[in-house]
């Protein structure tokens, strides 16, 4: 072999040459040549003509189009040249040399070769000259959830929807029947409870121990109306939602039957504490179980602060088991949510049941369920309207009291005051809409944040109805052209960058060396979706369930949905492994350090802020443009 | 008589013709002599390592590195190239290496770091292997180094060392004292150079001449 051995071998672990057998990977070496690529020496191949492969070792070049846009940064381990050797067609882009080094060529002739010889490598520069980086081979990493339920791959059943284990439609009965009919059926059907309905609504769910309690032991005649005794207006659980929710909401409200309903919310079926427990047992539900014991704050503090322990060994059981790490998110929110049950009850026990009907809600992270260790609390209160100042006292409390008790928990408050202690974020859905209106008419860069705040929500606890009437409303209002026109322009102020190492640094960033992939990316990627999907007046939160549902949409083709799902899964996955891995002290977070990157991640890398640049163009051509 | 003067005269005459052509035109090998000592005339040959350069390439493919045969243990030196005395007894010999060599460098322009070291080294090792070999000139890239130093204001403390060197350009660092790492990186360091003072001679569009990278080298 006639190359230094330093070099060969950091060939050798450089994608696509580590594809190669030996053989092949001989015949590259002996033909690679070192250039010193200088803007004088770039000029010398342009003129001589000749189409090479190149792969960066140092140096740092911007790649810019004929209308001069500067596509790409291409540094140390990056490969440029191969869409012209593939194409066979003119170099169109060129190469602008930031900074001179040495580049690694092979000759067209060198780079057929190898293709003809290895389809593997041949199959690397197809996909990245299509950008598909950061498509399956490359990252492990699950398809979108399809229409019939969330993550078909998800293999730990706690993440699993609860439509996948229902075992049998629903069994119900009518509002009118007796207990003895209501009896009869459940024996027959050889079930623990029954759905009650009044033609096709639930009104309530009935159970051995109703049959037991309310009617043997009572006394009552078997010609009682079973809606008399049923338990009214259960909690309910959407089919879509996990095994781990389920589990969340019985342990919460201390029930073993819980009624699971469609979009629609028509009853499909019943989920019982039997049919988890014949799930094996994990972590999670160790975690939950303990959460859901405590029996006071300080019980519940104390367990709590076993949580980033906890998460650590989930994380470490999920390695070659999961290949979605993204379910660390959705577990840490599901904790966030218990916790916040969990205080809410306390405070009920404490001070009386609520005064009037309300609805607790998450916002940001926690509402889109990729929490992260680092998140802040992001809450806030909806109140039925007519409420009295005197009983907006009892919410008062109510707030300050789990607002604090989550930050004892390991949630810090929110920097940005989006917390229920915040009168802003406590108000009536008559208050929210008189705010709301005003975001809208204001729109600076301001109140757009605090009305996408608003319009992000998922409900944690209260009376549900009240919150979905008010999520529907927010919704409508939403989809005001110079609304969402005012998102699309400002979410272009952002910047993303497109490299990696040789940055312009900003003054007020003294962490230059490392960088923020949630500000300059993940960030982004959830307010662009987020328009898409106040554009399509879409309610549901979480960023997968989302792009699965923009499906339908006209305003996306699948390309650009797969897109980025893809860009936003591979940030979401790394800012997570980053969290998790051993971190400098004063790394801040949401940031990694692009130099600890394979260089195939910091490829990918490169790709998913090509998507967000990309999308950031794209919503301004959609929206942009309001009259 | 008259017959040598006019040969001489020939021969300068096609040296003037060839410094005014581009030095890119011509062949380039940067090469890497490892020895036993830094004393010339006692010590030894140990390794040799050449690959060719043609601007802005260095053919890392083409390079060639080859140990040379001893049979009796060295000094300390050896140790710090990392051979063993397996290694050195393995070695080629030394004729046999110097022909490979000089036939394959015969006519070319020759550059290294400290080159009047390797010049030395591999004179005396031709002359007592019998080789026959003239190279048609030498480029220096440490002397470029000192010159470039030496024209800076104010005067700093620099290493000339061949990684201290290549620092300066912005090239990466790489595992020294073997043959072939070093001249490799000696002839990415040369082209560093003469790319440099191209720019900065404002010769966009024009390249150096090969006298004038000549000069520069000696």
């Amino acid at each position: 072999m006639n190359m230094n051995s330093a070099d060969a071998s950091l060939l050798r672990e450089t994608p696509p040459f580590d594809v190669l057998n030996d053989l092949d990977f001989a015949f590259a070496l002996e033909n690679m040549a070192a250039m010193y690529l200088s803007t004088e020496s770039r000029e010398e191949i342009i003129r001589s003509g000749s189409v090479l492969l190149y792969l960066v070792r140092s140096g740092t070049y911007d790649l810019v189009s004929q209308d001069n846009r500067r596509l790409e940064r291409l540094e140390q381990g990056d490969l440029f040249g191969f869409p012209s050797l593939l194409s066979g067609r003119a170099v169109t882009n060129r190469i602008d040399v930031v900074a001179d080094g040495i580049v690694w060529t092979w000759t067209a002739d060198v780079f057929h070769k190898l293709r003809q010889r290895s389809p593997a490598f041949e199959r690397y520069f197809l996909d990245a000259h299509s950008r598909r980086l950061l498509r399956e081979h490359y990252v492990t990493h699950p398809a979108l959830p399809t229409e019939g339920g969330l993550a078909e791959h998800a293999t730990d059943w706690t993440i699993k929807p609860i439509s996948d284990v229902l075992q049998r439609s629903a069994v119900c009965i009518q509002a009118a029947a007796t207990v003895r009919e209501a009896a009869e059926l459940m024996s027959q059907q050889q079930v623990s409870s029954l759905l009650v309905l009044k033609n096709k609504t639930l009104l309530g769910i009935v159970t051995d121990r109703d049959m037991r309690e309310r009617v043997v032991a009572q006394g009552l005649h078997y010609a009682t109306a079973v809606a008399d005794i049923m338990t009214q207006m259960p909690h309910v659980i959407d089919c879509k939602e996990s095994l781990f929710d389920a589990l969340t909401l019985m342990g919460q409200w201390n029930i073993h039957h819980l009624p699971v309903v469609d979009e629609n919310d028509q009853p499909v079926g019943v989920i019982t504490v039997n049919d988890l427990m014949q799930q094996q047992r994990s972590e999670p539900v160790v975690l939950l179980r303990a959460l859901f014991k405590a029996s006071d704050l300080d019980v519940l503090i104390t367990e709590a602060a076993q949580i980033p322990e906890y998460l650590q060994s989930f994380l470490r059981s999920l390695v070659g088991r999961v290949r979605d790490i993204t379910i660390l998110g959705r577990l840490i929110s599901s904790l966030t949510d218990a916790i916040t049950r969990k205080l809410i009850a306390f405070y009920e026990q404490a001070h009386g049941a609520a005064p009037v009907s309300y609805a607790w809600l998450a916002f940001e992270s926690q509402a889109r369920q990729d929490q992260t260790p680092d998140s802040e609390q992001a809450n806030g209160l909806l109140l039925a309207n007519g409420i009295t100042s005197s009983e907006r006292q009892w919410f008062a409390g109510l707030a300050e009291y789990v607002c604090e008790g989550l930050a004892a928990c390991g949630i810090p408050f929110s920097s940005h005051q989006l917390m229920a202690v915040n009168p802003q974020w406590r108000m009536t859905p008559l208050e929210w809409r008189n705010h709301y209106q005003q975001w809208l008419r204001v729109n600076n860069g301001e109140t757009l944040l605090l009305s996408m705040y608003a319009a992000d929500s998922r409900f944690i606890a209260g009376n549900k109805y009240l919150y979905r009437q008010h999520r529907q409303e927010l919704v409508r209002h939403a989809q005001n052209p110079h609304y969402l026109s005012a998102i699309a322009r400002y979410i272009n102020t952002l910047t993303v960058p497109i490299g990696l190492f040789y940055r312009i640094r900003s003054s007020a960033d003294k962490h230059g060396d490392y960088l923020d992939i949630k500000k300059h990316g993940i960030a982004i990627l959830n307010q662009l979706i987020r328009l898409y999907s106040l554009a399509e007046g879409l309610t549901v939160a979480p960023i997968p369930e989302r792009l699965s549902s923009l499906q339908q949409s006209e305003l996306l083709t699948p390309e650009e949905i797969e897109n980025l799902h893809e860009a936003w899964y591979f940030l979401t996955d790394l800012r997570l492994q980053s969290q998790f891995s051993q971190r400098t002290v004063d790394m801040p977070t949401h940031t990694i350090d692009p130099t600890r990157l394979t260089t195939m991640q910091r490829r990918q890398l490169k790709a998913a802020f090509r998507v967000i640049k990309e999308a950031k163009q794209g919503v301004l051509y959609k929206f942009g443009r309001v009259l | 008589m008259w017959q040598g003067v006019q040969q001489t005269l020939r021969a300068w005459q096609q040296q003037r013709r060839a410094a005014k052509q581009s030095w890119r035109s011509v062949t380039w090998f940067a090469i890497d002599c490892e020895t036993d000592g830094l004393d010339t005339a006692k010590n030894a040959l140990l390794s040799l390592a050449w690959v060719p350069i043609e601007p802005p390439f260095v053919r890392l493919g083409a390079s060639q590195y080859a140990v040379v045969q001893h049979q009796q243990p060295l000094s300390q030196s050896a140790v710090v190239h990392q051979l063993t005395s397996a290694e050195l007894q393995q070695g080629e010999p030394l004729a046999q290496l110097l022909q490979r060599f000089a036939k394959a460098t015969q006519g070319a322009y020759i550059v290294a770091h400290y080159a009047e070291f390797d010049r030395a080294i591999l004179t005396k090792a031709m002359r007592q292997a019998g080789v026959s070999w003239q190279s048609r000139g030498w480029y220096d890239t440490l002397a470029v180094e000192k010159k470039q130093a030496a024209e800076k204001t104010p005067r700093q403390q620099h290493s000339f060392s061949l990684s201290a060197s290549r620092a300066r350009y912005g090239l990466l660092p790489m595992a020294e004292h073997h043959a072939r790492n070093d001249a490799i990186g000696c002839g990415e360091l040369f082209l560093a150079q003469v790319y440099r003072r191209q720019r900065r001679r404002k010769l966009a569009g024009s390249e150096l001449t090969l006298g004038q990278v000549l000069r520069r080298g000696r």
